[in-house]
């Protein structure tokens, strides 16, 4: 035991050290030596030759000394060491680029375009355009309201400010991103780890609902704002199958247990209309409000065949003896445990 | 000996990943909470203590490809009565603690390939926003073809039984699995076809096929479209279909259609899943409209047909940030179903001074028949927080109203909140 806990101390300061050493740090960027501007009488392609079929970016590394050799003669001392530029280190980059297919798209193939200041000796080695160059041709304005980075961005989880502003992920967010998670989980990934999401979608196991832990964000279209308990009978009601997207019949039985609405409570009140177990004995039918509504029932009857329909419905029962199948019922396999339930 | 070694050492390998990571997010909240819940007619006090922490840490590159690691848990303590609904967990100790998500991601072969595995929620396709404990591996193929492939476990609250009667999540089940085979062309078209399965101790609960679309054709006009079919029933359980338009610089327009058949997201061992087959069908628009840049309009409106009888659903929203720390907003909601209905009012406003920031919430019901002996409701939060250094931040909220289960009740919520990410260099 005590080895396992030298062990283990012996880890986390690991951990904790290797923790701090993940502070910001300066972003370092080796100055260029190369003079663009005296080398105006060429095509940028004369030297960046590999640029024209380069599909992604690095993978057109820069000119050598070779290249210079084509025009300067090195034989001094003094030349060898000006046409030996240190060179860039290799990196992983952010952002997917296909040079050629874009070369193909500008005019004449005028580097120019996009690359309009190139680094002047000393300066930093830094020849990317701004996202403004970018946004100047693709205006993708529904990617951008949606915050669809991917096909450009390979992730933006470094940004400490994420632009949310800018990407203001428009209208009624909260409902409508789902439908584009479907095929863009990657695109959400980009900016949000899962422990984002989490904070909303891991109905089985949080807490505390968001909009109870951020009241600050009134303007967010939170799901169960302003007194939800209130209307959830009415929401239901409008589309069941959205609650079930993330709440199973338990969820709702567990709060109907504890306030006396469900046959699970110890003291369960009837909540139904009088007459409600026989047509025509009251306002309302059981077995209408069920065909309508079904998940509305699963709300407190779903226990499998300890469920109070199997009562009464159940083949032989002394009660009722009525196909309740709907007519579109396939299930045929009646040595299902569901099916055994009514079908001894 | 062994036993009590490998959580420990697992548990300090955890927490010194960030050391190997570029970007490192981590959050931790302190929530106190305390309001006076109805229990069976009973009012009872409870004082809830949360913590929750999260930790990501992202961007580790290794010679076999770039890892990450993300974990998001919390505990809590009840300081009065024991709380008796814990969103449906089991609630018998004073003590609770659950762990929403942990896993470790890596994007291996060039990012060909991207392996998850651990407590993660799985969103492609048919899936529903699967909370699964396993695994999921994503493959790019050239030519923007893909395939995901996802098994395991459906989450159980606070480590209970899975895929009994008494599972709260949206999937009652012991195993789940399922895929989508993808292919997309960067800002024209992106396409899914998807399968998502479930069993319960060898017993059927989900077998659904699914399709996704969205096209794009130009950039101020978007179709999209989903849904999915349920292989034992052979219906239909879900289409959508949206139609999207920049109509002007300050217009977008949205017209969709939905068909709902609500009994198939039942699970198929439900004995309520042999009662009904009800069909849905919502169909209406919206669109948002910014005149100005300080000011949003957003609308829309849908007609709920349904079996029983038509409903309505119609929302206007206005948002107004005339300056850069201010937000004042209305939002008028009405919904109608044959069974009841009601009319939303709300307004909003939020101010940012220097440290300090507040917030007010406050909205009234009017429902079209009485819920519990009562027509309307009326109800408003009120916040303040404060910044008390770059990474952390302190806020009291209070929320005091009148329902129709409640003649007048209070709720006060304290937080205190930090987070911090860290960079190791920007390229």
């Amino acid at each position: 035991m005590k080895r396992a806990t030298l062990l283990s101390s012996l880890l986390l300061l690991a951990g904790a050290c290797g923790f701090k050493a993940t502070q910001t740090q300066a972003v370092e960027r080796v100055p260029t030596t190369f003079p663009h501007e005296i080398h105006g009488g060429f095509d940028c392609a004369d030297c960046h030759t590999g640029i024209i079929k380069s599909m992604q970016l690095g993978d057109s590394k820069l000119p050598g000394v070779a290249k210079c050799e084509e025009c300067h003669d090195r034989t001094s001392k003094e030349d060898k060491a000006k046409f030996n530029p240190p060179r860039r280190k290799a990196r992983e980059y952010e952002l997917r680029f296909d040079h050629a297919a874009h070369l193909k798209r500008v005019a004449k193939g005028d580097c120019t375009a996009c690359h309009k200041d190139l680094p002047a000796p000393g300066q930093p080695w830094n020849t990317a355009p701004s996202m403004a160059t970018c946004t100047a041709c693709h205006t993708h304005k529904t990617d951008f309201a949606e915050a669809r980075c991917s096909p450009c961005h390979v992730s933006l989880k470094r940004y400490p400010l994420k632009p949310i502003s800018a990407f203001s992920h428009e209208g009624n967010w909260v409902k409508e991103h789902g439908k584009l998670a479907k095929g863009s989980a990657e695109s959400c990934a980009t900016c949000h780890e899962q422990t984002y999401c989490a904070q909303c979608h891991a109905t089985a196991t949080r807490p505390i609902r968001p909009e109870i832990l951020f009241p600050e964000k009134v303007e967010v279209d939170f799901i169960h704002r302003a007194d939800f308990v209130s209307r959830h009978k009415v929401e239901v009601a409008a589309d069941p199958a959205s609650c079930r997207k993330c709440h199973g019949s338990h969820f709702c039985d567990s709060c109907h247990k504890e306030q006396g609405l469900s046959p699970r409570s110890l003291s369960p009140r009837d909540p139904h209309p009088a007459g409600w177990s026989s047509r025509g004995s009251g306002t309302a039918f059981h077995g209408d409000a069920a065909r309508a509504n079904i998940l509305s029932c699963a709300g407190c009857h779903d226990q499998g065949a300890a469920s109070i329909c199997v009562m009464c419905h159940r083949v032989g029962s002394a009660v009722t003896n009525l196909n309740i199948h709907p007519p579109s019922f396939k299930q045929t396999d009646k040595t299902k445990p569901m099916c055994r339930a009514c079908h001894p | 000996m062994r036993r009590r070694l490998l959580p420990a050492a697992a548990a300090a390998w955890l927490l010194a990943l960030p050391a190997a990571a570029d970007v490192v997010t981590a959050t931790s909240t302190t929530v106190v909470t305390a309001g006076q819940p109805n229990r069976d007619g009973e009012l009872t006090t409870a004082v809830p203590v949360y913590e929750l922490v999260s930790l990501s840490a992202s961007e580790m590159k290794t010679s076999w490809g770039e890892f990450e690691a993300a974990l998001s848990a919390w505990g809590a303590v009840d300081a009065s009565a024991i709380r008796f609904w814990q969103n449906g967990a089991p609630a018998g100790s004073r003590a609770s603690g659950d762990v929403d998500v942990a896993y470790l991601r890596g994007d291996l072969l060039a990012r060909r390939l991207t392996v998850r595995l651990g407590r993660q929620v799985v969103v492609e396709g048919a899936a529903r926003m699967l909370h699964l404990d396993g695994g999921q591996a994503v493959v790019r193929l050239p030519a923007g073809f893909g395939f995901s492939a996802y098994g395991g476990a459906p989450v159980a609250p606070r480590f209970d039984a899975r895929g009994t009667a008494f599972t709260t999540g949206n999937t009652v089940a012991t195993v789940a699995y399922g895929g989508r085979v993808s292919w997309a062309r960067a800002g024209l078209v992106e396409l899914g076809v998807s399968a998502s399965m479930a069993t319960a101790d060898g017993d059927l609960t989900r077998r659904d096929v699914g399709a996704d679309l969205r096209i794009t054709p130009h950039h101020l006009f978007e179709i999209s479209s989903a849904g999915f079919y349920n292989l034992p029933e052979k219906r239909l359980g879900q289409v959508e279909l949206a139609l999207g338009v920049e109509a002007h610089r300050t217009v977008r327009l949205v017209v969709d259609y939905q068909h709902v058949e609500p009994d198939l997201f039942l699970p198929r061992n439900s004995i309520l899943s042999v009662f009904a087959a009800d069909k849905r069908n919502d169909i209406g628009g919206g669109l948002r409209w910014t005149p100005t840049r300080a000011l949003a309009i957003d609308a829309d409106y849908h007609l709920l047909r349904a079996d029983e009888g038509d409903g309505n659903r119609a929302r206007v929203k206005g948002t107004y940030r005339p300056y850069g720390r201010w937000v004042v907003g209305a939002d008028l909601q009405l919904l109608q179903v044959p069974d009841n209905g009601y009319w939303l009012a709300r307004v909003f406003a939020s101010r940012e001074l220097g440290r300090f920031a507040g917030s007010l919430d406050g909205w009234f019901y009017r429902y079209d028949k009485q819920v519990n002996g009562q027509d309307q409701s009326a109800g408003g939060t009120l916040t303040g927080s404060y910044q008390l250094a770059p990474s952390w931040k302190v806020a009291l909220a209070g929320t005091a109203g009148s329902d129709p289960f409640y003649k007048s009740r209070l709720d006060v919520m304290a937080k205190l909140v930090w987070n911090q990410l860290y960079t190791r260099e920007v390229r």
